[in-house]
């Protein structure tokens, strides 16, 4: 007897009381329903939602630091409370819209041009015959991730100082020898695009992954039908791995308000404040003054409500064009 | 050898040439690195711009490095948190991603906000500290491998490569009886194991590299991780960042190059082990896996 | 919350088993079986106890090749000589202030907690307010006899040492009274001696013969950039003899912003002048450490700001071997007008911020500072300051002279890391640096010539001792700095680098008046005006 059935039933009856109780019922049923056919899953979910019970929900009540003016002695409870006092300063700031601004603007650059370079790069290594070169390919481009970001950004400042190896070689096209990391302008592309080159290797992998596993009898038969290799990607490859760049393309979302202080920090100075003075290194110097938690808190609420709006929405589009969600 | 037009005989040599370039300027930090641990400090300050082999060979700094015991213990435990760290992952999360992926369980919506949730809003460093601590694990290793014992982002990855699998596989094999360990064991898994190895590789290269927590929870030197121990070496040495007239106004420092050194020694191990994981991701893996 | 815990203990037990593997015995928890200090008056080394006490202490010293559970030969031996037994905390380097917080929050303070104190936002007094420490003021007449007679014999330093309501926080970390000016003057400008010589020049000491040095420097010398500075170093000596230094000082009293003066424009124009004509490092925005090694290692420039060690030291050492007449004296800070007298100094305060307190719930403090008073005693401070006689030191004509376990260390270790083990000189301790320490500290003839020079300044009238701030006075005045930092710092770049036109200066002024400068200065007045009554 199927569920349908049994509200059929009930409206046919019509009364109120009857519908809600067979609805009442009807969940009770579901449940019991669900427990037999999933019980295995609801033990491995034990372990899972215990995790995050004890180590994500149980100390969420850290969050109000936000609200208070918190002392380690006293304690988050005891701490005084100053309801949206440090939210007020934050939005108040002198700098509030310059390092918003200069934030989304990194974050949504990155996101235009770093986001599609890992898929690029893996479409085209899927493209190379030689098992060899694609072996090697494979395992060095991914190598500038694990040199730390310190060092990375020696090089680059190095690189694109007055007489850097950079600058001179746009030298040769006009470009005047002055230090790229001075100019407002250049900081954005400077940042965004050492983030390709140091991310472009490690970022393919995923999506490598993806690629291998796109059943290769879809090829045979496309080849068979005559279809070149550019059809073949545009109608396979890419629909392949499609449900990885949404989900990662969803998740990116949900980082968009959050450009890492280290590598700010590591590359700029106050001449090109304008650009690169983010939410995060605007946060991390006042930090060093100040040395309290609540502020710093305070922004990082901020920073998720952001964030998590962002992230329902990217996820209500993909369910909508897409009809692929992350919940 | 099938026939290629001009279109993709040109397109051959464009792909290969922009390898060939992609190569050379990835390749090129980790080697600066290599030839400047192997130089000799004093000519290595004296030197700007590009390097294309080793100033002065010496071994100074991999000396330096190697023959602190702590780096080798170090070693160890992080080796330790690595091994232990990603079964713990492995399993769990595939436990997690297994059941976000059944299609009508019931709570499948609910769980995930619940989830995802935690991905947004924390509580901040001290309750956190306080929870290890009341379960008993503050100055011990598990304090850094069970915290971390479930990533959402890698929750949500390997669930939508459960997801993409055919249906009718669990539907079989429900019908031969097979209950849900065992669909997860025998079916799902092998049949996703390039992303199985993804998010294996990304939980492990996140184990090796991971000091912060065992910073705030070990205190006992000796159980502390490999980043930690080098890290500490690295802010020791660096004069960067030199304030007030008392500290340490270092007259000779071991020199830059052990800051390379540190490099090389902490990263060669993943990059050792990278090259057997690559197998998976080699294109046709899957050959007849799924007969539709 | 019950329910949870017993289904987290179940599903853990296997973890938790095997944490025996891993803990070994680690469960210290002093040992104490609650002794006091036993009876006797005792005001002789070492002192008679079973106590063990904790102490957190932040490990700033070079700490390669350091045992592993953290003991550096020092700490041996200061425990024997006390008498008393120390468990060390030591939080990892980098992370001393995380690990402070999560210290207090946890109420679990050790004994004697080495900190800075005095910086902490709200001041000491919070400190001693909110239950964290104790005022040692009770403490000092009967058990810290050696502590109270350094007070009394330093009444400048007392009134540093004190809070603002006459609180005594801890034993405080400062440099032998008497020799600060040279023993703070580790850092200044520094310039090639030997292109001098060459050239023909005296040592500039004017702003105007600064800049015909640097032009002879970049035209005779081929030398790039002739002065190397950083946004820091540019200005941290210079802008001073404009009269307007960068930051706030002090004047008969009242707190005054060096930005506002009047000076403070011409300096920015004779800077950008500077830059437009190539003496300064066209880099300078954007340089870091490892630039400016690079620069005065290779020629590039002639003219740094530096440390004797890090900076002067390193460099002498790396280029002499491939040029011998390579030299870097000092330079002292430039005036205007030849002969003035500079009195602005960029050195920090005498007495540091960090200090040695005691924990407010501490069992033994009666204890602890009779240990902490050891630092004070004559022996101690030898002890403190050069090492083990005979050993680490041996007496010269009554001066104490490293020997060459120090100096030339048989086993390789250079000399930051044999200062760093065997004694403690080399970094804030509770006690006072010597200054005989950091005369041998520093073995070239130039380093210890550029104490007195750049020690040469008046600046005990201009300088701001630290203030000590209330909570909320802290919490605006970080509201401010911050701003005031980030525009200052920007518009001060962009004028120099000539992307701002020096007409828009007035508009500079404006703003920083409309972030609240004058309310920072007169936030600051008050902590001086509270200082001053102490």
């Amino acid at each position: 007897m199927s569920i349908d059935n049994i509200n059929s039933i009930g409206r046919r009856a019509g009364s109120l009381s009857y519908s809600k109780k067979y609805k009442k019922e009807n969940f009770q049923y579901r449940c019991k329903k669900d427990f037999k056919k999933y019980k295995e899953v609801y033990i491995m979910l034990i372990p899972v939602i215990l995790f995050y019970l004890i180590f994500s929900y149980k100390p969420m009540y850290g969050a109000l630091i936000a609200f208070k003016e918190f002392s380690p002695a006293k304690g988050i409870i005891d701490s005084p409370w100053v309801g949206f006092k440090n939210f007020i300063d934050f939005f108040t700031d002198i700098y509030f819209w310059r390092i918003l601004q200069n934030t989304l603007w990194i974050s949504i650059s990155s996101l235009v041009w770093g986001f599609p370079a890992p898929i690029i790069l893996a479409l085209l290594i899927n493209e190379l015959k030689n098992k060899v070169f694609v072996k090697t390919v494979q395992t060095i481009t991914y190598l500038p991730y694990f040199v730390s970001l310190v060092v990375i950004c020696g090089m680059i400042k190095d690189f694109v100082s007055d007489r850097g190896v950079i600058t001179t070689f746009a030298g040769i096209f006009g470009f005047p020898a002055i230090n790229m990391l001075q100019e407002s302008n250049l900081f954005v592309p400077v940042y965004v695009i050492s983030d390709i080159w140091q991310g472009i290797g490690w970022g393919s992998i995923i999506y490598l992954a993806a690629l291998s596993g796109i059943s290769q009898d879809l090829y045979e038969a496309a080849t068979i039908d005559g279809a070149g290799r550019w059809r073949q990607t545009l109608s396979i490859t890419i629909p392949g791995i499609m449900p990885t760049i949404i989900v990662l393309l969803i998740l990116r979302m949900g980082g968009l308000l959050s450009v890492g202080f280290e590598k700010i920090i590591l590359l700029y100075n106050p001449a090109i404040y304008a650009t690169s003075d983010v939410i995060s290194s605007y946060v991390y110097r006042k930090g060093i003054l100040e040395q309290s938690w609540s502020f710093s808190t305070a922004v990082g609420l901020f920073n998720s409500v952001i964030n998590f709006i962002l992230i329902i929405t990217a996820n209500r589009l993909s369910r909508k064009f897409n009809d692929r969600s992350i919940w | 050898m099938k026939n290629q037009t001009i279109g993709e005989k040109v397109f051959n040599i464009f792909n290969i040439g922009i390898m060939i370039i992609l190569v050379i300027i990835t390749l090129y930090p980790f080697l600066y690195v290599i030839f400047a641990s192997l130089s000799n400090p004093d000519l290595l300050i004296a030197h700007s711009g590009l390097l294309f082999a080793p100033l002065g060979f010496n071994l100074l700094s991999y000396k330096a490095v190697l023959s602190y015991d702590a780096i080798w213990r170090s070693y160890g435990n992080t080796l330790f948190i690595v091994v232990v760290g990603v079964a713990l992952n492995i399993v769990l999360t595939s436990f997690g991603a297994y059941a976000l992926s059944r299609r009508d369980f019931m709570w499948k919506k609910h769980v995930m906000l619940f989830i995802v949730f935690t991905m947004f809003f924390s509580g901040g460093l001290i309750p956190f500290f306080f929870t290890v601590k009341e379960l008993g694990m503050y100055n011990t290793l598990w304090s850094v491998i069970i915290p971390g014992a479930i990533s959402t982002f890698n929750l949500i990855i390997l669930r939508s490569a459960f997801e993409t699998l055919p249906v009718s596989l669990e539907e079989s094999a429900e019908i031969d009886g097979a209950g849900h360990f065992t669909i997860l064991s025998r079916i799902i898994f092998p049949l996703s194991l390039p992303t199985v190895a993804v998010v294996a590789l990304y939980y492990a290269v996140g184990h090796w590299n991971a000091w912060f927590n065992a910073s705030i929870f070990i205190a006992d030197r000796r159980l502390f991780p490999l980043q930690l121990v080098l890290r500490e070496i690295l802010l020791a040495n660096d004069t960067s960042s030199m304030s007030g007239s008392f500290n340490a106004d270092s007259q000779v420092q071991i020199g830059e190059t052990i800051k390379y050194a540190l490099i090389i020694v902490s990263t060669l191990p993943i990059l050792i082990a990278y090259p057997y994981l690559q197998k998976y991701f080699v294109k046709g893996t899957m050959i007849g896996a799924v007969k539709e | 919350m019950k329910k949870l815990t017993i289904r987290i203990s179940s599903i853990l037990s296997i973890g938790i088993l095997t944490l025996g593997l891993f803990t070994g015995c680690q469960k210290t928890d002093g040992g104490n079986s609650g002794k006091g200090l036993g009876g006797a008056d005792q005001t002789s080394y070492p002192l008679k106890t079973d106590v063990v006490l904790k102490y957190w202490m932040p490990n700033s010293a070079p700490i390669l090749n350091v045992t592993e559970k953290g003991e550096f030969p020092w700490y041996k031996e200061y425990q024997k000589r006390t008498g008393v037994s120390l468990q060390f905390v030591y939080p990892p380097l980098g992370q001393e202030w995380q690990q402070w917080n999560i210290m207090l929050a946890s109420g679990d303070i050790p004994d004697i907690v080495e900190y800075f104190w005095y910086n902490i936002p709200g001041g000491a007094d919070k400190a001693i307010n909110d239950g964290y420490v104790a005022a040692i003021n009770p403490l000092l007449d009967k058990y810290a006899p050696n502590y109270k007679k350094f007070l009394d014999d330093n009444p400048q330093y007392n009134k540093m040492l004190k809070t603002d309501s006459g609180n005594y926080i801890g034993f405080g970390e400062t440099v032998e009274p008497g020799f600060d000016k040279q023993m703070m003057a580790v850092s200044g400008y520094m310039i090639r001696k030997d292109w001098l010589d060459e050239l023909g020049l005296a040592v500039p000491t004017t702003i105007d013969e600064w800049y015909t040095v640097l032009k002879a420097f970049k035209e005779k010398k081929g030398a790039e950039a002739p002065f190397c500075a950083n946004l820091d170093y540019l200005g941290k000596g210079t802008a001073a003899a404009f009269g307007a230094p960068i930051g706030y000082y002090q004047e008969n009293g009242k707190v005054k912003s060096g930005l506002l003066d009047p000076g403070f424009k011409d300096y920015l124009t004779t800077m950008a002048k500077w830059y437009s004509e190539g003496l300064i490092d066209k880099n300078f925005a954007s340089n870091d450490g490892k630039m400016m090694d690079y620069a005065m290692t290779s020629g590039k420039s002639g003219l740094c700001f530096g440390w004797l060690g890090a900076h002067m030291g390193k460099y002498t050492t790396t280029v002499r071997e491939k040029d011998p007449k390579f030299e870097l004296v000092g330079l002292p800070y430039p005036t205007l007008k030849k002969g003035d007298t500079v009195k602005f100094a960029p050195f920090g305060s005498p007495v540091s911020g960090q200090c040695a307190s005691i924990s407010a719930k501490s069992k033994y403090k009666e204890l602890a500072a009779r240990m902490l008073d050891y630092n004070y005693t004559k022996d101690g401070a030898m002890f403190n300051n050069f090492g083990v006689e005979n050993d680490d030191y041996k007496m010269d004509n009554g001066y104490p002279k490293f020997t060459d376990k120090i100096l030339k260390n048989p086993q390789g270790l250079t000399l930051a890391q044999t200062t760093g083990f065997y004694m403690r000189a080399s970094s804030p301790h509770p006690g006072w640096q010597d200054h005989r320490y950091l005369e041998q500290y520093y073995p070239l003839k130039e380093q210890k010539d550029a104490l007195p020079i750049w020690g040469k300044i008046d600046y005990m009238s201009t300088i701001l001792p630290t203030l000590s701030f209330t909570t909320d006075e802290s919490s605006e005045m970080s509201k401010i700095g911050n701003s005031i930092d980030t525009n200052h710092q920007e518009m001060y770049t962009k004028f120099i680098l000539g992307k701002e036109p020096l007409s828009n200066f007035d508009k500079y002024i404006e703003q920083l008046k409309k972030i609240g400068i004058d309310r920072a200065i007169e936030i600051q007045q008050n902590a001086l005006d509270r200082y001053n009554k102490r």
